[in-house]
Order: C-alpha cells, then sequence, then structure tokens
C-alpha cells in the first residue's frame, strides 16, 4: 500500500512579512501544494495523508474550492484530511459540511474516528482540532486492533499544548504507520513507523534546512518510508568571522560570495561575530542588497585593548571612564556598550 | 620640571642658538621679529613633537612654517631638562623623512623608547592641549570668552588627581548626544497600549467566531421561500381565473333580468302557481258575462230576502205555519240564489285570477322565451331557465367563497413569504458579517505581526540608547565629581591668589558648575563679562595658577607667560611679576618685546635671569 504524507502546509501565511521576498514565499507555499498533488497522482499513491493545518487560518471558500479541484484531479488517490490548531474547526468554519470531492475524506470530529478504505484494506485513523489547543493526551491509551488490514493515524500534535503524545506507546499500539504534523522540522523514526514530516516549504526564519514530503510503502512486516526534499527555498544561518582588519566592503565581499555559492533563491540569517575596527561600522542595508537577507545580529565588538588605554590615558577622562566601568564584576552587554560608546567619543574627541 | 638648557640647530630663524635658563623668573625679550614665537615653538615642538598637518593644511602647518630653507638637515634641536631628581635630554629633528627623537636619562645614563609613552609622566601629564591650557599662557587666550567656558569645562572636566588631560569632554558629550538623536529618529511608532488593544481584538473576534452558529440554514430558507413564492403564484392565478369565472357568470346572471336568487325562486313559484292557476281556472277563459248573471242573481237573493223577510214579518201576525213555509221558500231559493251568486262571482274571480295568470304567464314567456304560448314546454322551459339562473348563481357564489378564500390564504402566504425574506436577508447579513470578520480577523493578525517587527526593532534600538544613556551618565558622573573635588578648594586657592595680585580690588571668584566665573568685589557678584580685559586676564591668571597649584602640588612646572601683559599697566605688572617672584616656585618664562618688564623687574629688585633671542 502506498502513501504520501504531508502536513503544515499552510497556504495563506505570508512568510517575512514586509520583505521584498514575502509574497513571493506566500505563492511557493501555494504552487508546492499544487506540485505536491502533482507527484500523488505520478507515484498513483493510494493514500495522502495531510495531518492537520492545511490552511494557516480559517480558510474561505474560495480557498476549499481551489483545493478541492486539485483534489479532484487524483485519478487514484483517496485524501484524508484533520485540522490542525491554526485551522481548527469552529462553529463558523467553511470545513462543516463543504462538499468536498469523491476522493476526498475530511474527519471533522475531534474525538478518535476511524475512516476505512476497504479495496486497500486499510483503516485511517483521525482527529481534527475543533479549538486552537488540544492539552489532553487522548491517543495515550489507543491500540489498533491485529486484524490483517493496515491501521494508520493520522494526527496532529506533538508538545504540551497540543496533543503531546507519548512516542514509546504509540510505537507499540499496533499501528502500520503514524503519520504527524504540528512540528515543523522534519523528524521520522524508520524503526518504530513514526513520522513527522514537517512543512513542505519552511515557513520562518528559524526553520533551517530544506523541507519536504515523505512516501512510504507499506506491507505487513515492512515499511520503507522515504524523506523526500521538495522545498524551492531554504533559510541558511551564516556566521561571517570580523577582525580589525575587515572593512565593510570586504565583509559585502565574502557575503556575496556565500549567496552565489549556496544560491540566491535562499534566504540567509546573519550574524557578524569577532572583533572589529572600532571606526568600522558593518552596514546593513548593503549586506541586505546583496541577497534574501532575513535578519542581521551583529555581535562584532570593537577592538580597545582596555588595559593599554587605560594605561595610557590613566590621567584623563579617558582613563577614569574605565575605571568607574571596570569595578563591574559581570559585564553585562548594557554595561559593555556603554563602555564602547563612551571610549569612542572620548577617543574621538582627543586633541594632539 | 625645570629646563636648563636648549640647544637650536635650525628653527626657523633661529640657527644654532644656545640658551640656558635660570632657575626662577627668565625674561626672554627681543625685539620684534626676532624669534620669540620662533623659540616658544620650539619649545613646545620639543615637548610634544610637532604634528605635520594634512592635505591643504600642510601648506602652513607649523613644519612649513619653520623648515628652514637653506640648511633643513638640521631642522631640529635639543632640550636639557630636570624632574623627578633626574636631568633628561631630548633631541628632536623635524625633517620630514628623517624625523626623529631620541630621549635620555642623564642621571642613570639610559636612553629610553617609546618616548611618546615615556616623555608624559616625565613633563608632569602634559599634553600639547592641556599645555596650552595651564602652564602657557598667551594673551590672545584671555579674549575669546565663548572658549574660554568651554576651555574651563573641558578643563575641569579633564582634571585627574595626576595631570591635565586633553580630551575635549563637552565635544564627546555632544557625540554622544548627537548619535542618541540618530537613534531616537531611528525609533518606530509604536504604542504598548494600541498593541495590546489590538492583541485582544483579536482574542476577542477569535472568541466570537468560535462561538457564532454556522451558516446551514441559509438553504432551507431559501427552500422555503422558493416553495411559497410557487404556492403564491399557484393561488394568484387561480384567483384569477375564478375572478374571470365569476365576471362571465356575473354577466349572464345579469343577462337573466333577476337580482337575485330569492327574486328567481319566487318568480319560479309565481310561475308555478300561475301555470297551475292557469291549467285550474278554466285556461284563461274570460267570464265577463259571469258578470251580468252574477248581479242579477244577486239581485234575486236580494228580493228573495227582502220577501222572506216581509213573509216573516207577517207571518208573525197571522200565526200561520204556512207563512214560516213560505218564508222558507223563499229562504231556500234565496239561499240558492245567494249561492249562486257567490258561486258565479268566485268563478268571475277565479276567471280573473285565471285570466291573470295567463296573462303574466303569456307575457312572462314572450319576454323571456319570445313565445307567448302558454304550454307546459314553455313552462317547463322557463323553470329550465330559473333553474339554470340559479345554478350558476350558486356556482358563481361558491367561486366568490372561494376566491375569497384564496385571497385569505394568498395574504397569508405573502406575509409568511415577508417573513421568510426577512429572515434569509437577517441571515446573510450575520453570513456576510462572519465572512467579513474573519477577512478582518486576518488583516489584523497580519498588523499585529508587523506591530511586532517594529517593537523587536525598537527594542533594539532602545538597548542601544540605554547603552549612551548610560555613557552620558557615567561622564557626567564623572566630571560632576571631580568638579565637587576641586571646586571648594580651587575656588578658594583661586580666590587668594586672585586677592593677591589684585591688591585686594577682587578677593573672591567662583566657579560653579556650569563654568561661569563670577568675581566678588564690595559684597557684590559681577560676571566675568562685564570686567575690563586686563582684569578678565588676571583672573584668568588667577585660576590658571590655582589650577596649577592643584596639579602640580609637588613640583612646579614651568610657567610660561607669552605676551600675557600687554593690557597691564606698570602697577598692576609690577605686583604680578613681584607676586609670581614671592610665590610661584617654578619657573617662569616671560616672552616680552618691551622694556618695561626689565625695568620693572630692576626696579622692584626681583632677580631674573635675561635671554635675548
Amino acid at each position: 500500500m502506498k502513501l504520501m504524507h504531508i502536513a503544515d502546509v499552510h497556504i495563506g501565511v505570508t512568510p517575512d512579512l514586509n520583505k521584498p521576498w514575502s509574497q513571493a514565499r506566500a505563492q511557493a507555499v501555494k504552487d508546492t501544494f499544487a506540485a505536491l498533488i502533482g507527484i500523488a497522482e505520478k507515484e498513483q499513491a493510494d493514500l495522502l495523508l495531510i495531518a492537520g493545518d492545511l490552511f494557516h487560518s480559517q480558510p474561505l471558500k474560495r480557498d476549499l474550492k481551489e483545493i478541492n479541484y486539485l483534489f479532484a484531479t487524483l485519478s487514484r488517490t483517496q485524501v484524508v484530511i484533520i485540522a490542525g490548531n491554526h485551522d481548527y474547526i469552529n462553529p463558523s468554519s467553511n470545513y462543516n459540511s463543504y462538499p468536498w470531492a469523491e476522493n476526498v475524506t475530511f474527519i471533522t470530529s475531534s474525538e478518535l474516528t476511524q475512516a476505512e478504505f476497504p479495496w486497500l484494506n486499510t483503516v485511517v485513523w483521525g482527529l481534527s482540532y475543533r479549538s486552537r489547543e488540544m492539552a489532553e493526551p487522548v491517543l495515550d491509551h489507543i491500540k489498533a486492533p491485529d486484524d490483517g488490514r493496515f491501521h494508520i493515524l493520522l494526527a496532529h500534535g506533538g508538545d504540551p499544548k497540543h496533543l503531546p503524545l507519548n512516542y514509546r506507546q504509540l510505537s507499540r499500539a499496533g499501528f502500520d504507520y503514524i503519520a504527524l504534523g504540528h512540528i515543523h522540522a522534519p523528524a521520522c523514526s524508520k524503526e518504530l513507523g513514526i513520522v513527522n514530516v514537517g512543512c513542505p516549504e519552511p515557513l520562518e526564519r528559524t526553520d533551517f534546512g530544506k523541507r519536504g514530503y515523505v512516501l512510504a510503502e507499506i506491507e505487513k512486516g515492512s515499511r520503507d518510508i522515504r524523506w523526500i526534499p521538495c522545498s524551492t527555498a531554504e533559510y541558511i544561518p551564516v556566521t561571517l568571522e570580523v577582525n580589525v582588519h575587515t572593512a565593510c566592503t570586504e565583509l559585502c565581499r565574502q557575503f556575496a560570495d556565500i549567496v552565489s555559492q549556496r544560491g540566491r533563491q535562499n534566504i540567509y540569517v546573519l550574524t557578524i561575530t569577532g572583533y572589529r575596527d572600532p571606526d568600522v561600522e558593518f552596514d546593513p542595508e548593503a549586506l541586505s542588497a546583496l541577497g534574501n537577507v532575513a535578519q542581521i545580529n551583529d555581535l562584532s565588538e570593537p577592538e580597545y585593548d582596555f588595559d593599554k588605554l587605560y594605561h595610557e590615558h590613566s590621567y584623563d577622562m579617558i582613563g577614569t571612564y574605565i575605571s568607574a566601568f571596570l569595578g563591574e564584576s559581570e559585564h553585562s552587554s548594557l554595561h559593555k556598550k556603554a563602555l564602547f560608546y563612551g571610549i569612542r567619543a572620548l577617543l574621538n574627541n582627543q586633541s594632539r | 620640571m625645570k629646563l636648563l638648557e636648549t640647544e637650536i640647530k635650525d628653527f626657523g630663524k633661529l640657527h644654532q642658538k644656545k640658551y640656558t635658563f635660570g632657575p626662577r623668573i627668565n625674561l626672554i625679550g627681543g625685539l620684534n621679529e626676532s624669534g620669540k614665537s620662533t623659540f616658544h615653538t620650539f619649545l613646545r615642538s620639543m615637548l610634544f613633537d610637532m604634528e605635520r598637518g594634512r592635505g591643504r593644511a600642510s601648506k602652513n602647518d607649523i613644519y612649513s612654517r619653520y623648515l628652514p630653507w637653506d640648511r633643513p638637515g638640521n631642522y631640529g634641536g635639543s632640550l636639557d631638562f630636570t624632574s623627578g631628581g633626574h636631568t633628561y635630554h631630548i633631541e628632536r629633528c623635524f625633517l620630514a623623512g628623517a624625523r626623529s627623537s631620541s630621549l635620555y636619562d642623564v642621571t642613570t645614563n639610559r636612553a629610553i623608547g617609546d618616548i611618546p609613552a615615556a616623555l608624559p609622566p616625565l613633563i608632569g601629564g602634559l599634553r600639547e592641549s592641556s599645555y596650552n591650557n595651564t602652564v602657557s599662557i598667551a594673551h590672545s587666550r584671555a579674549a575669546t570668552d565663548g572658549s574660554l567656558i568651554n576651555d574651563l569645562k573641558n578643563y575641569i572636566g579633564n582634571l585627574t588627581a595626576a595631570g591635565s588631560g586633553d580630551i575635549n569632554l563637552s565635544g564627546a558629550v555632544n557625540d554622544l548626544k548627537k548619535e542618541h538623536k540618530a537613534l531616537e529618529k531611528k525609533l518606530l511608532p509604536f504604542q504598548d497600549s494600541e498593541y495590546h488593544a489590538l492583541k485582544s481584538h483579536i482574542a476577542d473576534l477569535e472568541e466570537e467566531l468560535d462561538t457564532r452558529s454556522c451558516t446551514g440554514s441559509l438553504e432551507a430558507l431559501a427552500a422555503a421561500r422558493d416553495s411559497a413564492k410557487q404556492e403564491l403564484s399557484a393561488r394568484t392565478s387561480r384567483r384569477e381565473t375564478l375572478n374571470r369565472l365569476i365576471l362571465q357568470a356575473r354577466n349572464a346572471l345579469a343577462g337573466s333580468g333577476f337580482q337575485n336568487a330569492e327574486e328567481a325562486s319566487a318568480m319560479d313559484n309565481r310561475l308555478t302557481n300561475a301555470y297551475s292557476t292557469y291549467i285550474r281556472y278554466n285556461r284563461g277563459k274570460p267570464m265577463c258575462q259571469s258578470k251580468g248573471l252574477v248581479f242579477l242573481f244577486n239581485l234575486l237573493a236580494f228580493v228573495l230576502l227582502f220577501a222572506t223577510l216581509y213573509f216573516f214579518h207577517l207571518g208573525s201576525r197571522a200565526f200561520l205555519t204556512k207563512n214560516y213555509l213560505s218564508s222558507l221558500s223563499f229562504i231556500l231559493p234565496y239561499l240558492i240564489s245567494l249561492l249562486a251568486a257567490m258561486h258565479l262571482r268566485t268563478r268571475a274571480v277565479k276567471s280573473r285570477i285565471g285570466i291573470a295568470a295567463a296573462q303574466f304567464l303569456s307575457s312572462y314567456f314572450d319576454a323571456v322565451l319570445s313565445d307567448r304560448a302558454i304550454t307546459s314546454e314553455n313552462c317547463d322551459r322557463a323553470h329550465k331557465k330559473v333553474v339554470d339562473y340559479l345554478t350558476l348563481k350558486e356556482k358563481a357564489d361558491q367561486c366568490a367563497a372561494e376566491a375569497e378564500h384564496e385571497l385569505q390564504k394568498i395574504f397569508q402566504l405573502q406575509e409568511s413569504l415577508n417573513e421568510v425574506s426577512a429572515r434569509i436577508e437577517s441571515q446573510q447579513r450575520v453570513d456576510w458579517e462572519l465572512d467579513h470578520k474573519q477577512e478582518e480577523l486576518q488583516k489584523d493578525r497580519i498588523l499585529l505581526q508587523e506591530m511586532e517587527q517594529k517593537r523587536d526593532h525598537n527594542q533594539k534600538i532602545r538597548e542601544e540608547i540605554d547603552a549612551l544613556d548610560l555613557a552620558l551618565y557615567v561622564m557626567d558622573n564623572i566630571s560632576s565629581t571631580i568638579q565637587k573635588t576641586f571646586d571648594p578648594y580651587l575656588n578658594r586657592t583661586a580666590s587668594e591668589i586672585l586677592e593677591s595680585l589684585t591688591d585686594g580690588a577682587y578677593s573672591d571668584m567662583r566657579v560653579d558648575e556650569n563654568l561661569s566665573i563670577t568675581v566678588v568685589s564690595d559684597y557684590r557678584d559681577i560676571p566675568l563679562e562685564s570686567l575690563s580685559t586686563g582684569t578678565v586676564d588676571q583672573v584668568y591668571l588667577a585660576f590658571r595658577l590655582a589650577v596649577i597649584r592643584l596639579f602640580w602640588p609637588s613640583e612646579p612646572m614651568p610657567l610660561i607667560l607669552d605676551d600675557a601683559f600687554a593690557s597691564y599697566d606698570d602697577k598692576r605688572l609690577t605686583g604680578t611679576l613681584s607676586w609670581l617672584h614671592s610665590n610661584y616656585r617654578g619657573q617662569v618664562l616671560v616672552f616680552t618685546c618691551h622694556s618695561r618688564e626689565k625695568l620693572l623687574l630692576k626696579a622692584s629688585g626681583v632677580p631674573f635671569t635675561e635671554i635675548c633671542i
């Protein structure tokens, strides 16, 4: 039995709001979803499992129409969907009583429900979110019957406020495949058959790494689970080391090299570390112009040899200023910054 | 520190000159253009090295001005001085490309490397700028009031226990304040209250959408409305049909001649009666001759009656039964004739009735059937017409009733239709509101994200601003601490010196935190700006002398007065020079182009060394 497993598509999300690539990424999420449907068709999967958060918030009727159309293009695949904590089903939700295509089963109940597919000899167990949180570990004591059919669990959760899961218990519950959603970073345990597939496109700047979907072939007694990347862009963390000789243009050149090496389409999170020339300041706008820069953390510190300065300037303000700070036992970042600002101002106003 | 001697190899117009300094007052005189300022510049250059100007400034900087054009190779010289008990010898060459400096501790026979670091401690921590602020006094310095304050500010701000610094504190503070302002400009508008208001608004919207009922009933309502509409149109058309029928019937009924059913059935009764009367009463044959007969019989009856009565009357006289009999015999024919008359009359009446009935029937049949014949067929036909009328009328009435009933139903339907439409409208409004709220929620969520971005941005900037605030605070603290330490002593010392210098004219001076100097005279506060230039110079001098005393309490520094007494009159000058001789423990170098200092010193018996340029 061949199945495809996706989750947390979050159609409708606008990642990195107000950045130039925000709209392109929002569209990429939708395009990748359509592509995934195409893959399901190409692979002629028996089941397409969508483990929640298909939409980033309550879908409008026209949104449902679009995806229903895509589902209807599948010739063989049966789609099983549950609602997650973002697109949870409330009384005014359009998920209630939407006329889905024939091959779509939307499990709307918040209690564990079985969807049977006799011609596949399969039962899919699933439950949806009907509120924003689900703190009860309702899946802790379930057991799948040993009746020769394939039993698949479809659920959205894994943290204390959203369906806390006991993975060990789940692994012994007798399911042939456990399809999970909610956690955006993929984590598969092929031995236990528990798969947290993650989102198909990264959604925020802490989602480092590639993202994708899972294709699995299930037999009684064996499962072949493959996680396949499909994201069109990645968030990449980059650390740039600077020293007293590094100028802003050099840093820009370094970064430009990295961007051309690792891909212009990707989105970068920059961290600058090291000790820089006190007169040099790194221009965030110049760096942002070289690629998609989601965030710049400038952790570099101006290189001041405070001991030397203190010694040289023990007669004057600089020395006194430094001594005011050296009294501190802990160098909090506030004190460090104040020290730098003061020293720089004083040094710049030194008359010879 | 004391200057011992100096050798000028080549410096400006001074070539191969050697000068030895005296221990106390040195009068360095010479005519204008003799090289006094050259000499002073040379001394400064030896102590603090020579900075070359950058770029365009290099054309007119000190280096270029004093670069000997004929023998540049020896651009420089040497200076011997004592400090801390040791004697030092410093040699410098200023020529670009061949710059060199060497410092030699003569007492210990040691060369000292790293002159920029080692030299300042030997000369009491002096740097060029502090030199100008403290031990070197030129006349022009006192005149500029604006920078005086700043100088004093820096001056005081730079005071430390060991010596004077060269840092423009107010400049540094200004820089920090500028950075502070620039960062504040970068702050984005963000109100905490707005943010929390938006957050709770979103929570409210989410709660509302979570609890509002769903949209299902719209279809049911629409179906109800459609069926009601159908029924309404069906009934309306039915009513129209009925009305048409009624109209037709009414038209037909109108032509029948009857006004209503009662009239018709009355007429029918009349007809039936008339016909039966007609049949019974001799078919309407008139019996006009009966009238004459009737009269005759009546007359006979009357005569007989009279006769009867007469005979009866007669009879009563003569008790004759025959009269009774005869009366009786008259009575009988009387009765008979009366009866006959009556019978005739009734016959006449009946025949009249029969005739009337016949007339009635024939006229009626003529009117209605166009056939005067009084036949049973006609009678039946007339009767049938009535029956038809009655049936039609009844039907018309039925239709009218039904039409009325339909009308009632139609009213009901219209009412319920309005009600359903109203409910549909309100449900649609509810649906629209929900949709609208959903969109509003999405927009608000995005707005919240933006606000959070702004808040984070602002937070980062605030961290920097806080650091700047701390830096400013510390700087402020330092300068005010220093001020607090020195101010009273400084003021007291300066006041003493001033009193001494001015022979009691001004005995009290104060420098406050804003570094404005006030001078007290005759119990009045006088700001510095309102004093004469000469007095200001003295105040300045007093102040500097006080500072020098504070800085170098143990080892005195040379005091350099470069044309500092230009505005002093003789009396003041004498007083000042005497004071310096008595109170200043260190060297005093007085540069002057006048001879009066010399004369006055000689006159007051103050020993001095003369150096002629």
